[in-house]
């Protein structure tokens, strides 16, 4: 069903406004507006995060241990001890990426996100994006950036609020029409920073030159 | 700030700010379900609801306010929980 246009450009006026309001924390977030045109904005994302690197250190026999680490009392003292050390990788960290978020027929339909590279604003092909997150409460991550999008064809954001997740056949039975009234602009955006530069934090950990594992690390939760 | 224990904070539901008083001594929810009400998100379930900081870092809801170290004046972020596809 198509949205009449005058309605939908509307919306989408108020939309682009209360994102505009919000201009202090898109500059603390690193998410910079680059182009408004009915009904597309396109945003830039600038994620200021250092790749961590977990490699195994050997410790010669003897080595005094730091304060508080004591060993099982079985410990044959001449064993040889591996730790896993974990390093910070500056020149491998995540780089800037484009993203047109559509609002046609909003809110009708939900938002939806196509992955550009920024400078030329080319899709950027699943081979080369990025893993973005959602990392639940128990800290287990689930891949929400995938390839082949049953209509689309393309790669897609897999997230609740997102046109891609709700015209998906798997959630037919989760249809846009219940959160419409709570998910516009700002959350899409809001959507993507979480999962696509916080959920997108890896640590590669290399225990054997044919064993290396990528963890992707939930932000710290607050004190309780 | 009207006295000792209560603070102001504002909740940013979908880009609008929604500024509610809390109660230091009272859990964050009675908080959110406040600005939920006076924005009219009353469509879903109030526990569907999750508070984030600045940082993306979730707030526990059942913790009184005083005790998340929340200042007066503190920016929420309200969303839905998340329901996702992926692997």
């Amino acid at each position: 069903m198509k949205i009449d246009s005058q309605v939908a450009k509307t919306k989408f006026e108020k939309e682009v406004s209360l994102l505009e309001s919000q201009g202090k924390m898109l500059d603390k977030w690193g998410v910079v507006i680059r182009g408004i045109e009915f009904p597309i904005v396109k945003i830039i994302f600038i994620p200021s995060i250092i790749l961590k690197l977990t490699l195994p250190v050997e410790i010669p026999p003897g080595t005094k241990l730091p304060d508080g680490v004591t060993l099982p009392p079985n410990i044959d003292p001449s064993a040889k001890m591996l730790f896993l050390a974990t390093n910070e990788i500056p020149n491998l960290s995540a780089k800037a990426f484009g993203a047109k978020i559509s609002l046609e027929d909003y809110d009708q339909r939900a938002p939806s996100v196509v992955f550009c590279d920024p400078f030329n604003w080319d899709e950027i092909p699943y081979g080369k994006l990025f893993r973005g997150h959602h990392i639940d409460d128990k800290g287990k991550s689930f891949n929400v950036t995938l390839d082949n999008h049953p209509l689309t064809k393309k790669p897609f954001l897999c997230m609740r609020g997102i046109r891609e997740y709700h015209d998906h056949p798997q959630h037919s039975g989760d249809d846009w029409m219940q959160y419409r009234e709570h998910y516009g602009l700002f959350s899409t955006i809001q959507t993507i920073w979480k999962t696509c530069i916080l959920g997108a934090i890896p640590n590669i950990i290399i225990q054997s030159p044919k064993q290396v594992q990528v963890n992707w690390t939930p932000p710290s939760k607050v004190a309780k | 700030m009207t006295s000792p224990n209560k603070i102001a904070l504002i909740f940013i539901i979908n880009g609008v700010d929604v500024p509610v008083e809390a109660n230091l001594n009272q859990p964050l929810k009675v908080a959110r379900n406040k600005a939920l009400k006076e924005s009219n998100n009353t469509g879903r379930p109030e526990d569907e609801w999750e508070v984030h900081n600045d940082e993306g870092q979730a707030l526990d809801p059942d913790q009184k306010v005083g005790s998340l170290g929340l200042a007066d004046g503190d920016r929420l972020f309200l969303n839905l929980k998340v329901g996702a596809g992926g692997s």
